[in-house]
């Protein structure tokens, strides 16, 4: 992959998961990066273990889901790192909750993360990316979920399917300012944390049935989903925009895998 | 000639975003066998071509000959040892719409965009398997999505074809996986031979007012995704569809 901008990237979700690794790879790629995270101590954490050689890092807690908090963390990363090229919306939420017993508390929680967040931040980049005048890409972290139905996750599912127009409608809205707006959609990541439930007895079947449908027969690394994400800042893919791009091992196919 | 580290066979690959593919892929250090029935300009592109990267091969054939396909895959194993990336570019116009479209138009269409790639895949897939590694990506057309767009070389002969790519590639990424990854992409509106006598027509002003990022796209746009889809490591992506087009499906 080529270079990025020498412009900073703000990552959202910084503290854990794919955005902590986004943050590293993109360090290592001596980007200029800012961590943004609801974890205080977690963001500055990570921010603190990143290999920062040549690499400018900042770290900023806020609470994305406010508009004050939003302003103000744009603001400090836009003033801490200089004119921002990129941004990644990765701060997510994942409950699992049968329909039937999702209070509207949840639901709310769950669109204010997911697709409330998604669309101040990207606002508010947007708004300076345009004062500065060099166009940028963002990148928002979607899911799999966001097309297949899965008991549980109404309302992440809903917020990942916003977020996919939210995504197309932004593209549109942004693109005569330079600023071109894609998706991700991860199928299931290995994280640590499923590893771990993977490795107990009761997920080993649940771990296996899941495995089954997918065609490449195995979870996704979180770097695989990384070297999307910075395949789509980057200039190489000038000519994407509004594209949805599904990292899944081909598990959205649907029909169980027949080998 | 010698075993080679890495090996790509681009069909379509004499012009447009088969040579541009071809170009960037040789740049990423493939060795790159071009297929192509247009002779002169395959060997004018193989060999700026053989400039870029390791190797090129010029191979004058039409994808629609399963027989040919066959030979000349065993060829390319024969010079190189393997084949690690099939593009699946070669592709024809279709401006006739289907009250005048004839039946040996329509075979030719559909024999040139999905029947080619069958035939290719057919031929490099069992390559591939024993390997235990291997990249397909299909050129499809955003026009699979639309039907017959703006754009006069893709009416429905053309779009059956291209919306028959995605169904063999979302078939195969079952079929060869784990090992193989198959994807397509879906280029938008992209400035090449094929489309120039359409874009001269119609005018690129009116052409880009419906492209959000205000732009027809360049055969090194779509290259560059192509480049990303047969070298990203390690890949997650199999039986995906990328749509590269600007803005303009959404839009």
């Amino acid at each position: 992959m080529g270079e990025l901008s020498d412009r900073a990237v703000l990552v959202t979700g910084a503290a854990s998961g794919i955005g902590r690794a986004l943050a590293e790879a993109l360090a290592r790629r001596r980007t200029a990066v800012v961590l943004c995270d609801v974890d205080a101590a977690g963001v500055q954490d990570a921010a603190r273990k990143l290999p920062v050689e040549g690499g400018r890092v900042s770290a900023v807690a806020a609470d994305v889901t406010q508009p004050a908090d939003v302003e103000r963390m744009v603001e400090r990363a836009r003033r801490d790192a200089g004119p921002l090229g990129g941004l990644v919306n990765c701060a997510g939420i994942y409950p699992n909750t049968p329909f039937l017993d999702t209070s509207v508390e949840e639901w709310d929680e769950v669109l204010a993360v997911n697709l409330r967040a998604p669309f101040l931040v990207t606002q508010a980049v947007a708004r300076r990316m345009i004062t500065d005048g060099g166009g940028g890409s963002i990148v928002n972290v979607s899911s799999t979920a966001s097309r297949l139905a899965r008991p549980g996750i109404a309302h992440y599912g809903a917020s990942k399917a916003g977020l996919n127009q939210l995504t197309a409608v932004t593209a549109v809205e942004l693109a005569p300012h330079g600023i071109r707006v894609n998706a991700v959609l991860p199928g299931v990541v290995g994280t640590e944390r499923v590893h771990a439930n993977a490795a107990s007895a009761a997920g080993r079947v649940e771990h296996e049935t899941k495995l089954a449908r997918i065609p490449l027969a195995r979870l996704a690394e979180p770097a695989e989903v990384v070297n999307v994400i910075l395949f789509l800042l980057s200039p190489e893919a000038a000519y994407c925009t509004g594209a949805l791009f599904t990292v899944d091992g081909g598990f959205t196919l649907g029909i169980p895998s027949t080998r | 000639m010698s075993a080679a580290a890495r090996v790509a066979v681009v069909t379509g690959a004499a012009r447009g975003i088969g040579r541009a593919t071809a170009a960037a892929l040789a740049r990423k250090g493939f060795s790159v066998a071009l297929v192509d029935v247009r002779v002169p300009e395959l060997r004018e592109t193989t060999a700026l071509v053989q400039g870029a990267g390791p190797a090129a091969l010029a191979l004058e054939a039409d994808v629609t000959s399963f027989g040919t396909a066959q030979r000349l895959a065993a060829d390319v194993l024969t010079a190189w040892g393997r084949v690690d990336v099939l593009v699946n570019n070669a592709g024809i116009s279709q401006p006739k719409g289907l009250l005048e479209i004839t039946e040996e138009e329509w075979d030719r269409t559909i024999d040139t965009h999905l029947k080619g790639a069958f035939n290719w895949c057919k031929a490099v897939a069992p390559a591939m398997l024993a390997q235990r590694a291997g990249r397909i990506v299909n050129m499809s057309s955003v026009s699979a999505h639309t039907g017959a767009g703006m754009a006069a070389v893709s009416k429905s002969a053309y779009c059956a074809a291209k919306a028959g790519l995605l169904g063999l590639t979302r078939g195969l990424a079952k079929e060869l996986a784990p090992h193989v990854t198959v994807n397509a992409i879906c280029p938008g509106l992209i400035a090449t031979d094929l489309t120039a006598g359409m874009i001269a027509r119609e005018g690129t002003d009116a052409l880009t007012r419906s492209i959000p990022l205000a732009r027809l796209g360049t055969p090194e746009d779509i290259a560059q995704v192509v480049v990303f889809l047969a070298t990203v490591t390690p890949c997650f992506m199999t039986g995906e569809v990328l749509d590269v087009d600007g803005g303009q499906w959404v839009n």
